[in-house]
């Protein structure tokens, strides 16, 4: 199924591999293994903590919003586009108890999402929950909505168990129990062959990656148009809007400083502007999407727009290669081994360390498809050049 | 079989890209690329979006909801709605609630709908309406229009004082008692001081306001007026402004 066997190329990692064509390099990006790994498990994982997060800021508020004392947005809900069967989770109807039990229910979803149990059918049922709510507070939804609901309808599409998850982890424990003749036998019980669920996820990390690039230049554009963008005061104002301030000395002092205020309205629109050029190159891609975030953590904090900001933030890391974060890790792995009194023996036999470094496949993954290659290896790997250039790259 | 599943699968995401962008593009060209209302059709409601935030200039006012209510024929203060939403739901909250969100954006469609009503028709959201049939002498005020367009304005418009004055009769009954027989409500402007005058303590905003006409009271059916004392009352939010 891989690119090996479709286009000729040899192995990915072997010296010798002859320069695929464009075509041969978007296939193989396509079809030798699932991208993204670390940043569809990290999408899943906020995704979740921001419905949970929803639930639990409104949950004093609910009855306005939401509940028995909501029944003035009625002519809204008239005509809703989501009047829809499918999306009919929460009633206007509710008696507060049942709302309230709805609601944990939700949360409840959105921590599974975290923890990445049964991670597909909890992100659909997730998603179709939240849908629900949204319409039910026809003024109470925005573009945190919009970003959240879009992000997780792709998200569905992804694997995005692979890392950090119980899925992972019962089917590392399944592989340990199952002897190798029955692991051929899982697999082919399996409805799907391994190849579609391959191109299903890139394909989904790819429109991840092309919404997230649309988003910003959008935004970038739009702004760029405006005069008080052009002249750098822009964010001046918002700053000083009661709505927006919920720590307002934080934001006077933090619009105190004229540079200060021209740096963050010009950067602001010149990182949305330039993002899809700033990923072409690893540095600038990289410089990219640590500004982003920080911009998004801003806006989170200053703002107070933080169910976008992790949405946004959630999306933006789908641009962080796994490469990336397997030696960030190894970094960090680095510093704790050199910490005083730090064991540096070698796992005895039988622990589950030792076991996991037996179970490395060629390729340097485990049977969860993690990868325990040495983070530079990869990196380095010619098979892994066409991923630069796309979304999972960084 | 790969390639051909792999094909169609990135024909599909291809046209995913093209309707959003489409879909974004503000041009009506484009949106019809496919169609008239094709990608429209498509992109609604799962794909809705919109991500003009902020643009093409920021928000550089704060909008204030206030209402009064008369009771046995005599007005009560003014009670701002927005100043208790913000905090309530946004001042030191680390995670701001949708409370101020909710009513803002209510505030924002009225004033949106009632800035789009036919030139001769502009005057009548602050003409007073009470009585049990207010809504009705309303509509029949606003049915002299021309074309179409007109038309759903009037319509949007009458949805949007349905819901506030829906929305300030609850908030009037629960802070005010059943007695309450009109209500009245006013938007208020309030600029932020311009950048070029931040400095300058002298520089005094004007605020402007939007005073629309006494309403006959909207009794909302089952509606909780319980939570929303909870929230409005006089104990839970002592604002009074004018």
């Amino acid at each position: 199924m891989s690119a090996t066997n479709t286009s000729s190329a040899p192995a990915a990692g072997t010296a010798e591999a002859p320069k695929l064509n464009v075509v041969g390099r978007l296939e193989s990006w396509l079809l030798d293994g699932k991208r993204a790994k670390y940043g569809t498990s990290i999408l899943r994982i906020l995704l979740g903590v921001s419905v949970v997060a929803i639930v639990a800021t409104n949950f004093m508020d609910r009855k306005y919003i939401w509940g028995t004392a909501s029944g003035w947005a009625q002519p809204y809900r008239n005509d809703s586009i989501w009047n829809f069967w499918l999306f009919k989770y929460f009633n206007a109807g509710d008696p507060d108890a049942l709302l309230l039990a709805k609601l944990v229910l939700l949360a409840g979803f959105g921590v599974l999402m975290v923890l990445g149990w049964r991670t597909r059918i909890v992100t659909l049922v997730t998603l179709l929950m939240f849908i629900s709510l949204a319409a039910l507070g026809p003024t109470s939804s925005d573009s945190a909505d919009n970003a959240l609901r879009i992000m997780m309808i792709y998200s569905f599409f992804t694997d995005g168990s692979q890392r950090w998850s119980l899925d992972a982890r019962r089917r590392r424990i399944r592989s340990e129990k199952s002897s190798a003749a029955r692991r051929q036998s899982l697999i082919a019980r399996t409805a799907a062959p391994d190849w579609f669920g391959i191109i299903v996820h890139n394909l989904a990390v790819v429109a991840i990656g092309a919404q997230v690039i649309i988003i910003y230049l959008v935004a970038g554009v739009a702004k760029a148009r405006g005069t008080l963008w052009r002249d750098g005061t822009a964010i001046y104002y918002p700053m000083h809007a009661e709505n927006f301030s919920p720590w307002p000395q934080l934001n006077h002092l933090l619009v105190a400083n004229d540079l200060m205020v021209h740096l963050i309205s010009w950067g602001s629109v010149a990182i949305q502007v330039l993002f899809p050029l700033l990923l072409l190159t690893r540095w600038t891609r990289r410089l990219a999407v640590l500004g982003l975030i920080a911009m998004h953590a801003g806006i989170g904090v200053f703002l107070g727009l933080s169910v976008f900001s992790l949405s946004m933030v959630a999306a933006d890391v789908i641009f962080v290669r796994d490469s990336t974060i397997d030696s960030v890790g190894g970094w960090l792995r680095g510093r704790r081994k050199r910490r005083p009194g730090a064991v540096l023996e070698p796992a005895p036999t039988g622990t589950p360390e030792a076991r996991s470094a037996e179970r490395r496949d060629p390729d340097g993954q485990d049977p969860d498809g993690r990868s325990t290659a040495p983070p530079t290896t990869s990196a380095a790997m010619p098979a892994d050049r066409p991923a630069e250039s796309g979304p999972a790259a960084s | 079989m790969v390639r051909l599943v792999g094909a169609a699968l990135t024909l599909v995401l291809l046209w995913q890209g093209l309707a959003t962008v489409s879909y974004l593009s503000g041009s009506s060209q484009l949106a019809n690329i496919a169609g008239k209302g094709t990608i429209y059709a498509y992109m609604t409601p799962l794909f809705k979006q919109y991500w003009s935030v902020f643009a093409p200039d920021p928000i550089q006012v704060d909008t204030e909801l206030l209402v009064r209510a008369q009771i046995n024929g005599t007005d009560t203060e003014w009670f701002n709605i927005s100043q208790a939403d913000v905090d309530r739901s946004i001042l030191h909250q680390p995670v701001p609630s949708r409370l101020y969100l909710t009513n803002f954006q209510l505030t924002s469609h009225y004033q949106v709908s009632a800035g789009l009503l036919p030139q001769n028709l502009q005057n009548v959201p602050k003409q007073p309406f009470v009585g049990s049939d207010w809504l009705e002498r309303m509509k029949k005020d606003l049915a002299d229009t021309g074309s179409a367009a007109d038309a759903a304005a009037v319509t949007q418009f009458v949805k949007d004082e349905t819901a506030m004055t829906s929305m300030v009769s609850s908030v009037a009954r629960a802070r005010w008692g059943d007695g309450v027989t009109a209500v009245q409500f006013t938007i208020r402007t309030i600029p932020v001081k311009p950048y070029a005058e931040r400095n300058n303590n002298d520089y005094q905003v004007t605020a402007t306001d939007f005073e629309a006409g006494w309403r006959g009271v909207i009794q909302v059916p089952d509606i909780d007026l319980a939570a929303i004392e909870a929230m409005y009352g006089t104990k839970a939010a002592p604002h009074v402004s004018n």
